[in-house]
């Protein structure tokens, strides 16, 4: 049986919340009204999950052993303030439920000043790369997600999880 | 015209393909995004109204279910279909449609009107807010999708 390789050290924990590397806002995501289009948080959220992917043992390595990816089911954001050329956010990732082929996991898009930008809630599933079908995970995958659910269990639930959209009157 | 609204086909760029030899999950919002644009011009919230630099809009919320990977070289068409309208925001739903007929994914958001001397949120003028209800009257005799409002859970 081929051995996994240990997950990579990868993210920091701050104040409750499990971070990602800093990324850069870039002049092509900027729209007409001079801030970060909406569709480019979703590019943000999708580089900002890979602290947490890689912790999880999800990598490219992953793949090429294994003939499993991931991909996304449910994808949900949430834009609390606007981002502007050059400014400086981190992604935080945190594990909310873990099922048999799919896990469901919210993010915060964080301002170097500390404000949030962005909320996003995803649910991602384990897919067989060749039958592009979703599959169970690897006892060693399920392990690990079942190990960050519970770190992430110690910190409070975000109040916006799970909440239907709709207009104010 | 009880019909969603259908924007012009779109095809996909080859620096949104990922690792997985598909559509990138982030891109799919760029389409949704474009698809919204003729609503837009419809409502009179187009490029003519937000150009002049006193209002605009926001996206505040979006969510995409994705239902099938779309690969380079497909055609998209973006339907648009109004759920409902509050004096200062709409919610609107919709559906991302390979030429061959099938849905890849849905989109259901909520549209802010933008003061943007604050920038903060405030009603739409009386006529945006004719068009809206216009349209929204009108679409209410189509079915609503049964994604819409859906919580977002995992299958055990």
């Amino acid at each position: 049986m081929t051995q996994d390789p240990q997950p990579l050290m990868t993210g920091e924990v701050v104040d409750n919340r499990y971070l990602g590397e800093e990324m850069e806002i870039r002049p092509e995501w900027i729209d007409f009204n001079g801030h970060l289009n909406m569709a480019y948080y979703g590019v943000l959220f999708d580089q900002g999950c890979n602290h947490g992917f890689r912790a999880l043992g999800f990598g490219a390595d992953y793949r090429d052993r294994h003939g499993f990816t991931t991909m996304t089911a449910d994808f949900r954001i949430r834009y609390l303030r606007e981002l502007h050329l050059g400014d400086v956010v981190r992604c935080s990732f945190r594990v909310v439920k873990v099922g048999t082929r799919a896990f469901h996991y919210c993010q915060e898009l964080i301002h170097r000043d500390g404000w949030v930008s962005a909320t996003a809630e995803t649910v991602n599933l384990h897919v067989d790369i060749k039958a592009r079908r979703v599959a169970p995970y690897t006892e060693a995958r399920k392990l690990a997600l079942e190990a960050m659910a519970a770190e992430h269990a110690k910190w409070p639930l975000p109040d916006w999880v799970g909440l239907p959209l709709g207009v104010r009157s | 015209m009880t019909k969603p609204y259908l924007s012009p086909p779109m095809e996909l760029q080859p620096d949104w393909i990922d690792q997985n030899g598909h559509l990138n999950m982030a891109y799919y919002g760029v389409l949704f995004d474009m698809g919204v644009d003729e609503a837009a011009r419809m409502f009179g919230l187009g490029w003519d109204y937000t150009s002049k630099g006193t209002h605009t809009t926001y996206s505040a919320e979006f969510r995409i279910r994705y239902v099938r990977e779309l690969h380079l070289g497909a055609t998209v068409r973006c339907s648009f279909r109004l759920l409902d309208v509050g004096p200062k925001s709409f919610h609107f739903c919709q559906e991302l449609i390979h030429a061959e007929g099938w849905v890849a994914a849905t989109g259901e958001g909520i549209s802010l009107h933008i003061d943007q001397s604050g920038p903060k949120v405030v009603p739409y003028p009386a006529e945006v807010k004719a068009k809206l209800d216009e349209v929204l009257a009108q679409h209410a005799a189509l079915p609503v999708p049964d994604w819409v409002g859906a919580p977002m859970r995992i299958r055990k």
